[in-house]
């Protein structure tokens, strides 16, 4: 009889073990949802997941975003974990279920094969990727090497990681269809970004459909690289190369464009609908040439009026008062009478539209990336 | 004609004597001797003297100048030449002209009514013409000249350095014309005035109120009386001299004013003034008037604006005196055309207008623009007032 509580206690040991010992045995543990519910009614949930790296980190996948977990525990089957935005994440992990509360959906996810995402680089889930990763082998190692030297300089200038990826098939690497999705999961999976605040943009290339995605993470990165700056980083800069198929020159102009946008959110004025010099219209600019010139005019006549006065020294003089003698001027009544006040109003309101009509800035989702897609 | 030219002769040598500005005595040229004002002045008091006694006690003179009288006489009888087509009469110009025998030389010299000294054109033999002031005023002062010749065209020089729109032929292919020192007669005027100014002071302070901006301006009416005292406010006496240009030489320092005394004169140009004090004075008011309303404004504070309303100047008007003062005059020619200017002759101020080269000006004005428009329009201001337009015009 004490033999056989003995053993009923080591398998009761051993099954609450069991999600630990999985865990230990990978570096990350996908689960995926089964069912989500809000309030009664159930909710579109496939494709959500859930992986939990041993390192206490994680990623979610959420209403089409990713987020980062930042600290999960588990204690018995209490699991509590903190996303990015600082959303709790509170349930039980029962086994290879968890069923969680999350921004008011309750979740069920069941313990799955790897993400997709986590096969880009097995070897590098959950830490960093090489600033240039090409994966589709469309640059030769000297390119990488030019490449990797600018981004790294152009990273340490502006505090923000700028990284340049590559694939065959990035339906390889989500289940999402979307592009920019995939580029979403690597940032946040691979926990790619510059010092704390992982600020940072990545460039994708997935040469199978010449589908490429911007994606922006942090702060800075997401005011310097706004939906419009990440359109014309596109149009202007990397698709020049990129439809020659002039792989280095495209990446070489994408680091062009970052510099000049961090640099432009650095001088306080990001690159947006309303402020870019290389999109106006002929008349604007035209009509800029010649505002900037009627301004330039001010200076040149005070200048070039100041030279030519002293050109001319003849003049009748108006006054006498060098023939004033020391005390020969006396006041002798002073009056200042108080007559009346005048009040007027100008029209001033508080906050004034700087022009160039809405709908610039950034759309940042909910996970903190802000992203964009295309054809190359 | 004038009855009687002076020029002064060195007690020494009997060369002829010059003022120098420089030491400020009459200086001899030819044996370096030299003699205050005071002492030439005693001199030729005592010969001037002596001259006249010799000619009250000298008959034989008086038949010598008879005898030439009738020999003349004689030859005018057996002359046979008729002069009557040679030269006409100078009519009204006479009036402005006057002939002088120069002592030097002996050449006859036509010069103007209002020259005092001048000099001659053959033996550059510097001359007085007293007969010429001889019913003129005499001048109370004068500023002997302190600066020569040398200085006057040296601060010409100084003149074109630093003109950037001086065309680059002026200084190199202009030529100084003529360079002459001149006394040139000043009134100068002494006048009390009294002011009586009313302004209008108003001082602002402003608030926000939602969408509005609200200011509030408190109005003020302000007296200043007072009492302003200007003395020896000079206007030139000479209508030969431009009044812009002499005015644009002011000031002299009047601490350096002397009793006139003709011996300061030689080597210098000198001309009586030809326009009445009266006429002067109309400016020499207008100055005080405006000096007077600005002393009475300058006491006027605490206001964020100020506006004159009433200015009522009276003018007391003082003693004028007469004075010479001293002037370079230069002149220079330029692709046909005169270019004059002067020199204060104690300060050493210059004045005189350069022309401009307007290629050269067209050329800076419009770089300069372009530079500050290029700039301003990468810096991104061009296109601020673009959506600044387009935002009120929306």
């Amino acid at each position: 009889m004490k033999k056989i509580f003995c053993i009923l206690t080591v398998i009761l040991l051993a099954t609450l073990c069991l999600p630990f010992t999985a865990f230990a045995s990978t570096e990350g543990v996908t689960y995926y949802a089964s069912s989500c519910v809000k309030n009664g009614e159930r909710y579109v949930y496939k494709g959500d997941y859930l992986v939990l790296n041993d390192n206490g980190t994680g990623i979610l996948r959420f209403n089409d975003d990713i987020y980062t977990l930042t600290d999960w525990h588990l204690t018995g089957t209490s699991f509590t974990a903190t996303d990015n935005q600082g959303s709790q994440i509170l349930g039980t992990l029962d086994g290879g279920t968890i069923s969680v509360t999350y921004r008011g959906y309750e979740y069920t996810y069941d313990k799955g094969e790897p993400a997709a995402v986590m096969s880009y680089a097995p070897d590098r889930w959950g830490g960093d990727l090489p600033v240039v990763f090409d994966k589709a082998d469309i640059l030769s190692a000297d390119e990488e090497a030019k490449l990797t030297e600018r981004i790294n300089a152009l990273a340490a200038a502006h505090n923000c990681a700028i990284y340049a990826l590559t694939m065959k098939d990035f339906q390889s690497y989500t289940d999402s269809g979307n592009v920019e999705t995939c580029g979403r999961e690597i940032r946040a999976g691979y926990s790619l970004g510059y010092g704390a605040e992982k600020n940072c943009i990545l460039l994708m290339l997935s040469m199978a459909d010449r589908d490429y995605a911007i994606v922006c993470y942090g702060d800075k990165s997401n005011a310097a690289f706004t939906d419009y700056a990440k359109e014309k980083l596109a149009s202007k800069y990397f698709l020049k190369g990129f439809r020659d198929n002039n792989w280095y020159k495209g990446f070489s102009l994408y680091l062009d464009g970052c510099d000049d946008m961090l640099l432009a959110q650095e001088n306080g004025a990001p690159i947006d609908t309303n402020n870019d010099p290389r999109e106006r219209t002929v008349f604007e600019i035209v009509l800029g040439i010649i505002v900037s010139f009627l301004l330039g005019m001010i200076p040149a006549a005070i200048f070039c009026g100041s030279k030519k006065k002293k050109m001319q020294s003849v003049a009748l003089q108006s006054k006498a008062d060098s023939y004033v003698p020391q005390g020969g001027v006396e006041i002798t009544y002073r009056a200042d009478n108080f007559m009346f006040t005048t009040t007027t109003r100008t029209y001033s309101p508080r906050s004034s539209s700087s022009g160039g009509g809405g709908g610039g800035g950034t759309h940042v989702g909910g996970g903190g990336h802000s992203s964009s897609s295309g054809k190359f | 004609m004038p009855d009687q030219v002076t020029n002064y002769k060195c007690p020494a040598c009997g060369g002829t004597l010059k003022y120098s500005s420089q030491s400020g005595k009459l200086e001899c040229e030819y044996c370096s001797s030299s003699f205050t004002v005071k002492e030439v002045e005693q001199l030729f008091a005592q010969k001037n003297q002596v001259a006249a006694e010799n000619l009250e006690i000298d008959p034989a003179a008086e038949e010598a100048a008879a005898r030439i009288t009738k020999e003349e006489a004689e030859k005018r009888i057996h002359s046979k030449w008729d002069g009557s087509t040679i030269g006409s009469d100078w009519g009204e110009l006479g009036e402005n002209v006057c002939s002088y025998i120069c002592p030097s030389c002996g050449a006859e010299l036509i010069c103007e009514t209002t020259t005092v000294a001048t000099g001659c054109p053959y033996c550059g033999n510097p001359t007085i013409v007293p007969g010429q002031i001889k019913d003129a005023l005499k001048p109370d002062y004068i500023i002997p000249f302190k600066l020569d010749k040398k200085a006057a065209e040296a601060a010409l020089k100084q003149h074109y350095q630093k003109k950037l729109f001086l065309p680059k032929t002026f200084s190199t292919e202009n030529n100084i014309k003529k360079i002459k020192g001149v006394y040139v007669p000043f009134w100068l005027f002494d006048s009390e005035t009294k002011a009586e100014c009313q302004f209008e002071g108003t001082r602002s302070r402003s608030h926000r109120s939602g969408d509005y901006i609200i200011t509030d301006t408190d109005h003020f009416d302000v007296y200043r009386y007072g009492n302003v005292t200007f003395t020896r406010v000079p206007t030139d006496a000479s209508k030969k001299m431009p009044d812009d240009l002499m005015d644009s030489l002011e000031p002299y320092n009047y601490s350096e004013l002397k009793e006139f005394s003709a011996s300061y004169l030689p080597g210098y140009m000198a001309d009586k003034f030809d326009v009445e004090s009266n006429d002067c004075a109309e400016r020499a008011d207008k100055r005080c008037t405006n000096s007077a309303v600005a002393f009475m404004r300058g006491d006027v504070s605490g206001y964020s604006g100020v506006t004159t309303k009433k200015s009522d100047v009276y003018i007391s008007r003082g003693k004028v005196q007469y004075a010479f003062l001293p002037v370079w005059m230069l002149k220079t020619k330029w692709q046909g055309k005169d270019y004059l200017f002067a020199m204060n002759g104690q300060t050493g101020k210059i004045v005189g207008d350069l022309p401009v080269d307007k290629k050269k000006y067209r050329l800076w004005f419009f770089g300069i623009a372009i530079v500050v428009a290029a700039a301003l329009y990468f810096l991104g201001v061009g296109n601020f007032f673009v959506n600044l337009i387009a935002v009120l015009f929306s």
